[in-house]
């Protein structure tokens, strides 16, 4: 077994290698994680991601070198079901969630999910974000009854306090993806939330946004989103996403989060900037959901899927090097517009692995 | 200037995936070729615990230990860019709005708003 494993090193891309181990089923080895480094080894949050593989499988062997540089996984079967998970503070919950959200529709039993720490931070998608823009995109692939994130809490950094649910059904099969009409932008919608702190501030990064939305399209609706008491978590703290949608269902989003010093006004800017910025790069798929769909593409019926999305970027790259080491899948690549030099959008398409969910047969 | 553009263009995306050892970064750099010839010097071994940098290391200690990020870090550059009245004009062809600019041009002579000229090619 330990023959066919496929081998890594570095501690990058962790998140995405260990999706892939468990849904191929083949085992996983990662050496030389950060071995070059003064503190050396894997990190908590890191430590945290492979207990919380270990609840949500079934049968999944993971075993860590005694410096922590090193690491086997022998998957299981996404076992699924209802489960509780504390994240530490060092991640919000996205970093946990984006690999959940992979495997999830592939479990044995529905997934129901409770995360507590970080709801919003730099590094990864918040909670907003992925309710309203990276659930819509399993829509696309069949995935969608029953599919739902509620945001019982809000948990600012450093201190957390926010808590999750995360509800996603089991499917037979994706459905193969053909998404090569960008559309036109039609709505902007937007959550700007603001926890332990005046709610002025929310209603203040709202006016900062539309002052250049606004030009664009009538349909823009930015809520301000409330939360008292105990529900707002432990810090202040408060953030700007925005997501725009286009006339065939492209969602394109961006967020920005408060900063020690910067206006709130600022850092409203700084998201609708972002968001045009995505928008402007154009396709089907914005740049941060790049992996998941093409993960979603490879793991279809046997057809040939297709999307339009902007260029690559590393994380994306790798991502598609890694799925070929575990698939054997490789995308076609080509430009969108073969016709319009100035097009830098590309054409993905590859054939679909034929993913059956076994697991959901052994019940 | 068409035969540069068309270089651009023609960038096999699946050879540089696929069959390249290059690291993602240095494929999405516009000159790839560049970054292998210009690497320092091997530093003195003077220490005996020096750190070596590689390319894994070379975006800093925040990326180290923080890796695996969804989203980057915001390009302020790239950002500033929005700050431009003609930038923000520039993507107005991506909203529905900029159809009733191509219904005005139609000759229906509605909401002609003079700054919206020229947007309407497709």
């Amino acid at each position: 077994m330990v023959g066919s494993a496929i081998q890594y090193s570095g501690h990058q891309y962790f998140r995405h290698r260990l999706a892939l181990s468990i849904l191929s089923g083949k085992t996983l080895k990662i050496d030389k994680i950060r071995s070059e480094d003064k503190n050396p080894g894997l990190r908590d949050f890191e430590i945290s991601l492979l207990r919380l593989l270990e609840k949500v499988t079934n049968g999944t062997v993971i075993e860590i070198s005694v410096t922590g540089t090193a690491i086997l996984v022998k998957p299981g079967i996404i076992a699924g079901g209802p489960l509780v998970h504390d994240c530490p503070l060092s991640r919000s919950i996205g970093y946990f969630l984006e690999p959940i959200i992979m495997l999830a529709p592939f479990a044995k039993r529905p997934l129901q999910l409770t995360l507590r720490g970080v709801t919003t931070d730099d590094n990864d998608l918040s909670a907003d974000l992925i309710r309203t823009v990276t659930l819509p995109h399993l829509q696309l692939f069949g995935i969608s009854d029953g599919l739902e994130l509620q945001i019982k809490k809000r948990g600012a950094p450093p201190a957390g306090g926010g808590e999750v649910q995360f509800l996603c059904p089991i499917v037979k099969q994706v459905k193969t993806l053909n998404f090569v009409e960008p559309g036109k932008i039609k709505r902007i919608r937007g959550i700007s939330h603001a926890v332990r702190v005046s709610p002025q501030f929310s209603n203040r990064m709202i006016e900062a946004a539309r002052s250049i939305l606004n030009r664009y399209i009538p349909d823009i609706y930015l809520y301000s989103d409330v939360y008292k008491g105990d529900e707002s978590g432990k810090s202040p703290g408060y953030a700007l996403s925005l997501l725009a949608e286009s006339t065939t269902s492209a969602l394109f989003c961006s967020e920005a989060i408060s900063q020690p010093g910067v206006a709130p006004e600022d850092i409203a800017l700084q998201a609708t900037r972002s968001l045009l910025s995505e928008i402007s790069k154009g396709g089907c798929v914005d740049q941060k959901h790049q992996s998941l769909v093409l993960l979603f593409m490879v793991l279809g019926s046997e057809d040939v899927g297709r999307c339009r999305m902007a260029e690559p970027t590393p994380r994306t790259i790798q991502f598609l090097r890694d799925v070929r080491d575990f698939f054997g899948t490789s995308f076609k690549i080509v430009s969108a517009e073969p016709g319009n030099s100035e097009s830098t959008e590309l054409l993905y398409s590859c054939y679909g692995t034929g993913h059956v969910n076994a697991n959901r047969n052994l019940a | 200037l068409d035969a540069l553009a068309g270089k651009r263009r023609r960038r096999d995306w699946m050879k540089d995936i696929y069959s390249s050892s290059l690291t993602p970064e240095e494929i999405l750099s516009s000159n790839p070729s560049s970054s292998s010839s210009s690497k320092p010097t091997t530093d003195f071994d003077d220490d005996f615990f020096s750190i070596k940098k590689s390319s894994l290391f070379h975006e800093g200690t925040n990326t180290l230990e923080f890796a695996d990020k969804t989203k980057t870090s915001p390009d302020l550059a790239e950002l500033s860019k929005w700050e431009d009245e003609e930038m923000l004009d520039s993507v107005r062809k991506l909203f529905i709005t900029a159809d009733l600019n191509v219904a005005a041009e139609g000759g229906e002579g509605e909401g002609g708003d003079g700054e919206w000229n020229g947007t309407g090619n497709d």
